[in-house]
């Protein structure tokens, strides 16, 4: 799995450039939340763009990559497609986290 | 009640190998199958049905013994799309009995697969025949 960093003024940005988060990765997903959250305080925006699929396995890991934060950081999700909005609206997920429609809208917010 | 044989279209019928790097795979096929039926708009639906079905097999059904396979059958009835899975894995508790709602203020890792599949289906029966994990899992079509 690739997750892509990308550092911001408002936020650091995550881009995974991934089709699926599911079962054979969300293990290694988790693992490189905790890898690339471990190095920068603050909020990060995971921009879900090109995930069209997510299962259980890969929400659990979503969880997780929150639960493995420490204190002054956040998480927030952005650009939930159609099968990843409903997985996260069913087990109302989308009430724990933030989530925006567009990652670049929100780290357009604060200007270098 | 039983399915309506005589109206059912029956769509794809496979056999794989019970791997999860092997589910998308089978969930693509699956998704192309319907492709042009009367079921194509439970496309979504189904992905999320079927993948923590076979997740459900992978993990639990063959839990300690290798691996072994999954058969899917997916057919198109009156007013449902059916699908059926079938291994040959240790038996499983009937899902039937996985009950409530996950509370997400837990923050839980696991647990909503099950609560997926009931969610999305309107109908589900597990039965263990012989040495077979059978799941029939009812997906209503959209009302014309």
């Amino acid at each position: 799995m690739e997750l892509i960093a990308e550092h911001h003024p408002a936020a650091t940005l995550i881009r995974v450039n991934a089709s699926r988060i599911d079962a054979p990765n969300a293990l290694q997903f988790k693992e490189e939340m905790r890898t690339l959250t471990g190095r920068q305080d603050g909020r990060f925006i995971l921009d879900l763009q090109k995930v069209d699929f997510i299962d259980s396995s890969g929400l659990g890991a979503v969880v997780a990559a929150m639960k493995q934060l420490r204190p002054g950081q956040s998480l927030e999700l952005a650009a939930l497609q159609p099968i990843v909005d409903k997985v996260f609206r069913l087990t109302r997920m989308d009430s724990i986290f933030a989530i925006h429609d567009d990652a670049d809208q929100v780290i357009a917010t604060v200007k270098d | 009640m039983p399915p309506s044989r005589t109206e059912a279209s029956h769509l794809l019928a496979l056999c794989l190998p019970a791997l999860d790097v092997v589910t998308p795979h089978l969930l693509r096929r699956v998704d192309h199958a319907l492709d042009g039926t009367p079921a194509a708009s439970l496309r979504d639906d189904t992905q999320i049905v079927l993948a923590e079905a076979i997740n459900n097999v992978v993990e639990h059904a063959y839990t300690g013994s290798g691996f072994g396979a999954v058969a899917v059958s997916v057919s198109v009835l009156a007013t449902a799309l059916e699908i059926t899975l079938t291994d040959w894995g240790r038996p499983v508790p009937d899902l039937a009995l996985c009950e409530g709602r996950p509370d997400p203020t837990l923050l839980s890792e696991g647990g909503y697969g099950w609560f997926l599949i009931r969610s999305l289906t309107s109908e589900t029966q597990h039965v263990r025949v012989g040495a077979e994990n059978r799941l029939l899992m009812r997906i209503d079509l959209p009302m014309a």
